[in-house]
């Protein structure tokens, strides 16, 4: 046997070794980061008081507030999100015994559809898939795994002789027993996926190296200093002067003319700017801040978009935008989706041929080694 | 049995998926369930009654290296729109604008991260910076260490 060949065969059991142990925790964290990615959407499908027809005139949004807090004895709103034209407008509000709420909002009529409190399903699929619901244990737990996946897609290019013609020629013998099934299906969903594999582990890598060069006091820092309202900017009055939304969020889209609206936050404090954010289209990975005086309605500062951010920043914003699909709508959520129920496919189906095949590879491999290298075993081609 | 251990440990790893299981229950409560228990102090400062609350535990070290202290801050709801800002810090500020950590969120139940100094002689004392819509500032002070919670 050639030296090039005794050599594929080692890259091959790297291939097969590297997910094998771990497979079914990468099983799982594939799966729930899948689910997570249309959480959103789910929600939307099963809880009726988060849908809207779209049809018709919004409503401003202090009438939208002051739906919310009519719906909620006590309830304070402190955030505004928009999630286009098919939702309803989620008013988040602080309540009186320390938790918050979240009232759905009719855009058009100002109905209160539901409320919803404590955690959402979006949030706890986040927090499964993320850090395994216990921070930050579970985050580098999962984290962990995109120096296999790194791994099993470098390995799996170099064993994989001419993957590119899976591209052109993709070939699934259905019909063939479950071995060579599975194993077409691994082949081409993986070339196909190889963009989307790279993207995912290269953000996972990010989130790996970003969390413990924070945990090691190496902070790669990059956040702005927050803006605040100087005190003697603040008016003077007996109580809390309301805050003008409608004039913030008019100034706010004054300024950026085409951003499609995503939230709006009240100040926290009496000292913070109001914000409002969204995407304005010429660079969709990178929503805009606007930074308004509550007081005045005026335009403090724009920050985010492309000039305003420093380089950590972007690639932070860009990093999460690209592991989480949430950048273009719907259709980038759903291609997000499907390469990640590919991907899901791919762990377990390199699970089952490992199963039926490398097991017994890997005991004549080192059965060939124990002879002195002189006959690595043949019988098992990894075609 | 051998053979089951032979084919069932590449599926260890499914023993992962365990591990969230026991911080469901918190995580869907809307109040946290275990929680240490907590230290209450009420104050007054000026016209405006403070209640301060913490748990009774260390406080935690951050990245950066200093130790910060979580303070939940109460008022009385009639006064919550009277009232501009609640700021604390060990130590008697020199001015308002050292007046500390400014407490935020819920306006109900304000949170603040107080620093707390690396060293404590245990005479030091927390103290509490009102301000009002009107530009009053009110001040009162208790010692450290009845609300600081956790082994000394």
């Amino acid at each position: 046997m050639s030296v090039g060949k005794s050599r594929t065969r080692l890259w091959f059991l790297w291939h097969s070794w590297l997910a094998m142990p771990i497979w079914a925790f990468l099983f799982f964290v594939c799966l729930t980061g899948t689910i997570a990615v249309v959480s959103t959407e789910i929600m939307w499908l099963v809880n009726p008081a988060m849908r809207a027809s779209g049809a018709g005139e919004p409503l401003p949004p202090s009438a939208l507030i002051a739906a919310a807090e009519a719906a909620a004895p006590g309830g304070r709103v402190s955030s505004l999100s928009w999630g286009g034209s098919h939702m309803a407008v989620g008013a988040r509000m602080a309540m009186p015994d320390g938790t918050s709420t979240t009232a759905w909002v009719n855009p058009v009529s100002g109905t209160v559809q539901g409320m919803s409190t404590g955690n959402s399903f979006r949030n706890f699929f986040r927090a499964l898939h993320g850090w395994l619901m216990t921070f930050p244990v579970g985050w580098y737990a999962v984290t962990l795994l995109a120096i296999p996946l790194v791994g099993s897609l470098i390995t799996g290019l170099v064993v994989y002789k001419r993957f590119w013609k899976s591209f052109y020629q993709p070939r699934i013998r259905w019909s063939q027993a479950p071995r060579v099934m599975w194993g077409d299906l691994h082949r081409v969903a993986g070339t196909w996926s190889i963009w989307f594999i790279a993207v995912i582990a290269v953000t996972s890598l990010w989130f790996l190296i970003y969390m413990m060069l924070f945990h090691l006091g190496m902070g790669l820092g990059g956040g702005k200093l927050p803006v605040l309202i100087a005190r003697d900017q603040i008016p003077v009055a007996a109580t809390a002067p309301k805050v003008d939304a409608d004039a913030v969020v008019r100034a706010a889209t004054a300024a950026l003319p085409d951003m499609r609206l995503r939230y709006l936050w009240l100040p926290g404090t009496a000292y913070d700017p109001a914000t409002v954010s969204g995407s304005s289209g010429q660079v969709p990975l990178l929503p805009d801040y606007v930074r308004v005086n509550p007081f005045t309605a005026e335009v403090i500062v724009i920050e985010g978009g492309m000039d305003a951010a420093s380089g950590i920043e972007l690639t932070r914003t860009i990093m999460r935008a690209l592991h989480t699909g949430d950048f273009g709508g719907l259709p980038v959520k759903l291609i997000w989706f499907a390469f990640g129920l590919l991907m899901t496919t791919l762990v377990f189906s390199g699970m089952l041929i490992w199963m039926k095949r490398t097991a017994r590879a890997t005991v004549e491999a080192v059965r060939g080694v124990r002879r002195g290298g002189a006959g690595m075993a043949e019988g098992s081609s990894n075609a | 049995m051998r053979k089951f251990w032979q084919r069932g440990k590449f599926h260890l790893s499914a023993l992962m998926m365990l591990v969230p299981l026991p911080f469901l229950p918190d995580y869907f409560s809307p109040k946290p369930i275990f929680v240490p228990p907590e230290i209450r102090r009420d104050v007054a400062a000026g016209p405006f009654p403070v209640t301060l609350v913490t748990y009774d535990q260390a406080p935690r070290r951050m990245p950066t290296g200093e130790r910060m202290k979580e303070y939940h801050v109460h008022l009385r709801p009639t006064d919550i729109d009277r009232v501009r800002g609640v700021f604390l810090r060990v130590g008697k500020p020199r001015s308002l604008r050292a007046a500390g950590a400014l407490a935020f969120g819920n306006p109900y139940e304000r949170e603040a991260d107080v620093t707390v100094p690396d060293e404590l002689a245990g005479t030091e004392e927390l103290w509490v910076t009102v301000e009002d819509w009107s530009g009053g500032v009110h001040q009162a002070s208790l010692p450290l260490a009845d609300i600081f919670g956790g082994k000394r």
